[in-house]
């Protein structure tokens, strides 16, 4: 039998946890603030045309993650699910 | 005759002569045989280190010239990075007690090296071919644990073999019209029909789509430090492969982008957290292979550090889950949970190596993927570069986001079951890789000093613009995440990929192979005894009446004067003890007359 010793949550974790509200702030803040940083900093050269409108890659990434989780996991993953043990 | 140059110590030596030893070692009851199994790879890591470019290792065997020992830089490259990621391996691998396990992964390794530093398709191959099969016992010494893994390495074991003669097939054809067997660079304009069998050989190994199923379908049920192994060598050895034959190959550039998105497209639908490291592989290896494809300086740079950083942090991400897999017994999202506040350092081992996959500044993929999508664009390959940038965004939603989270964090049930504690060796090969990542991240110019081709430090990662274009991409795919993270709540179930048509072609050509033959056997064998045993038996009456009555009469009769004694004799062996025992008094009294009448 294997050696079971059960393992301590630890507190350093524990405490960010119950700050998961605040954290959530947080990230939107810096969300926004690169947004923000957008309109200053632009490509020096940039690689495709809408590279220069100021939250593109913004849009670009939010949208696509959305899109890629709807779509695979609500309209291909029901398609092409098998239970587990199908191939045993 | 051989002809061998001491000025380089091959590590493949080093890590074969480690397997004998342990072998050896496994009939003696010692227990100090695992302080051997850092050895190899710090020897390998000095070796690397201290050896000069040029060609060693000659050596004529029958007839052909074969060379063991072609140092350049792609190939010291390479070397370096599975020489340190072996060292981190069996520091991972260290508490095993399975001597056969060691065994296989020191002849695995050793088979990379032999590849890499390979001068011709001959000795690659042998390599090739030794590396398949060390790589397979590696998946099947889990199938006690788990039963998957021997159906997984079969499978495995069939696709690699199908790729290992493309390959050779591809090898002999050349070597009929050129007339040699170097392994150099093929410019795609001159490119025959056995260059391209040599490359879809190669293309197994890198799990080009369509081939690609192997690799989420064993690498998931291979052992913990099994796949840690597996994730580093077999496909970074086909990248090298590629990277020196196929540089500038348009298709490539095409099946690399196509791997790219099948891998996050998979990955973002799987539960088991192997699997999707798996498809991330594959994917990582997609933007690698469209380097190659792309084919100018910057992007075979690109390649270059891209796989130099993939092997270390890919490595991390195996040993964290593997680390997971170990405490909790099970690696699948659904049944995973909130371990951050258990397994913190696991956890931070994880995140780090996420990051660095995700190509997150201060990490080690930051400056090696921006590098190659960087290339595809200054080569106005804008297409090529935008799918590159959607694979970016699949990889931190799936491996950089959805894993972690489901395991470590929230979103649903905690794992409140009892965990194994994980032994010190695993912690230290994974703050070793996570050191490593960090490092590589902060200054580039410690990976990027290897690089192979010209230009390497021209490229500047560091900048504002990249950075803050790193960070707009990443950072709104993480809010993405945040929307629908309830969508990608993993469940139980097995994504169908290729894997299913490799299992239902394989039974259809078994069906079709065995069911006529079968029949056609079935017929033969009644004509063959209807037709074919009685004509045969007439043959041979005629035959042995000519040779009785023709050719031994005409001589002297011995043959049948010989065949009836034996006749009489064989009569006389009757096997029971009273007739031989009656025959020896006979022959004895007989004897004892004959002497009584004589003297």
């Amino acid at each position: 039998m294997q050696d079971q010793t059960p393992l301590e949550e630890n507190k350093l974790i524990k405490t960010l946890r119950s700050l998961s509200g605040q954290l959530k702030l947080l990230f939107f803040a810096v969300l926004a603030a690169l947004v923000a940083l957008n309109f200053f900093i632009g490509p020096y050269s940039p690689h495709v045309a809408w590279e220069v409108y100021p939250g593109f890659w913004a849009g670009f990434g939010f949208v696509l993650a959305v899109a890629m989780a709807f779509v695979m996991k609500r309209i291909v993953a029901p398609l092409i699910g098998a239970p587990e043990d199908i191939h045993d | 005759m051989t002809d061998i140059l001491p000025a380089f110590f091959h590590p493949t030596i080093a890590f074969f002569g480690l397997a004998l030893a342990l072998l050896i070692l496994s009939r003696a009851n010692v227990s100090w045989w695992r302080w051997l199994l850092p050895l190899a790879p710090v020897l390998a890591i000095i070796a690397v280190f201290s050896a000069v470019p040029g060609e060693y290792l000659h050596l004529r065997y029958l007839g052909l010239d074969l060379t063991l020992g072609r140092l350049d830089g792609l190939a010291l490259l390479f070397a370096n990075v599975f020489a340190i990621q072996a060292l981190i391996g069996f520091i991972y691998a260290f508490h095993l007690k399975e001597i056969r396990h060691h065994v296989a992964a020191t002849v695995y390794v050793g088979g990379a090296f032999g590849c890499v530093f390979a001068g011709d398709y001959l000795t690659l191959f042998i390599f090739w071919e030794i590396m398949s099969v060390a790589s397979t016992l590696l998946i099947w010494f889990n199938s006690r644990e788990n039963p998957r893994a021997v159906g997984a390495g079969i499978r495995y074991f069939v696709i690699h073999t199908i790729g290992g003669l493309l390959m050779l097939a591809g090898i002999l054809l050349r070597y009929q019209v050129v007339g040699d067997f170097t392994f150099t660079g093929i410019i795609p304009a001159d490119a025959q029909y056995y260059d391209w069998l040599i490359m879809l050989g190669f293309g197994v190994n890198a799990a080009f789509v369509i081939a690609h199923a192997w690799l989420p379908d064993a690498y998931p049920e291979a052992t913990i430090p099994g796949a840690v192994f597996m994730s580093a060598f077999t496909t970074k050895t086909a990248v090298y492969v590629l990277a020196r034959g196929f540089a500038g190959w348009e298709f490539l550039a095409w099946m690399g982008i196509a791997m790219a998105l099948w891998g996050v497209f998979y990955a973002t639908m799987e539960n088991n957290a192997r699997r999707i490291l798996s498809y991330h592989i594959m994917s990582q290896v997609g933007y690698m292979v469209a380097g190659i494809g792309i084919g100018t300086a910057m992007t075979l740079n690109g390649t270059c550090a891209h796989a130099y950083a993939h092997i270390l942090y890919k490595g991390l991400l195996f040993m964290s889950v593997g680390a997971v897999l170990y405490a909790a017994g099970t690696a699948k999202l659904n049944e995973l949970g909130g371990l951050a506040g258990r397994l913190p350092l696991v956890m931070l081992a994880y995140v780090v190596a996420g990051l660095s996959i995700s190509g997150m500044p201060v990490f080690n993929g930051f400056v090696s993927k921006t590098m190659t999508i960087a290339g595809a664009f200054n080569d106005h390959q804008v297409l090529l570069g935008m799918l590159m940038e959607v694979a970016a965004v699949g990889t931190f939603l799936s491996v950089g986001l959805k894993l972690p989270y489901f395991a470590f964090w929230g979103g649903k049930p905690t794992y409140d079951k009892s965990l194994k504690p994980i032994p010190v060796n695993m912690y230290i090969a994974m703050g070793a890789a996570a050191v490593l990542c960090i490092a590589q991240g902060l200054y580039p110019d410690l990976l990027y000093r290897f690089l192979p081709y010209p230009g390497a430090h021209d490229f500047h990662p560091w900048s504002s613009w990249k950075v803050l274009m790193t960070l707009l991409l990443l950072g709104f795919t993480g809010l993405g995440f945040l929307v629908m993270r309830g969508v990608l709540k993993p469940h139980a179930q097995r994504n169908l990929d290729f894997e299913t048509l490799y299992i239902y072609l394989g039974r259809s050509f078994l069906a079709l192979v065995s069911r006529p033959l079968a029949k056609i056997d079935a017929i033969w064998s009644e004509v063959y005894e209807r037709v074919g045993l009685v004509g045969l038996l007439f043959l041979g009456r005629i035959t042995s009446w000519f040779d009785r009555m023709g050719i031994d009469f005409v001589l002297d009769n011995s043959a049948q004067g010989a065949r009836d004694t034996g006749g009489i004799l064989t009569a006389a062996q009757t096997g029971r003890l009273q007739d031989y025992l009656v025959l020896a008094i006979v022959l004895a009294s007989g004897f004892a007359l004959l002497v009584w009448y004589l003297f």
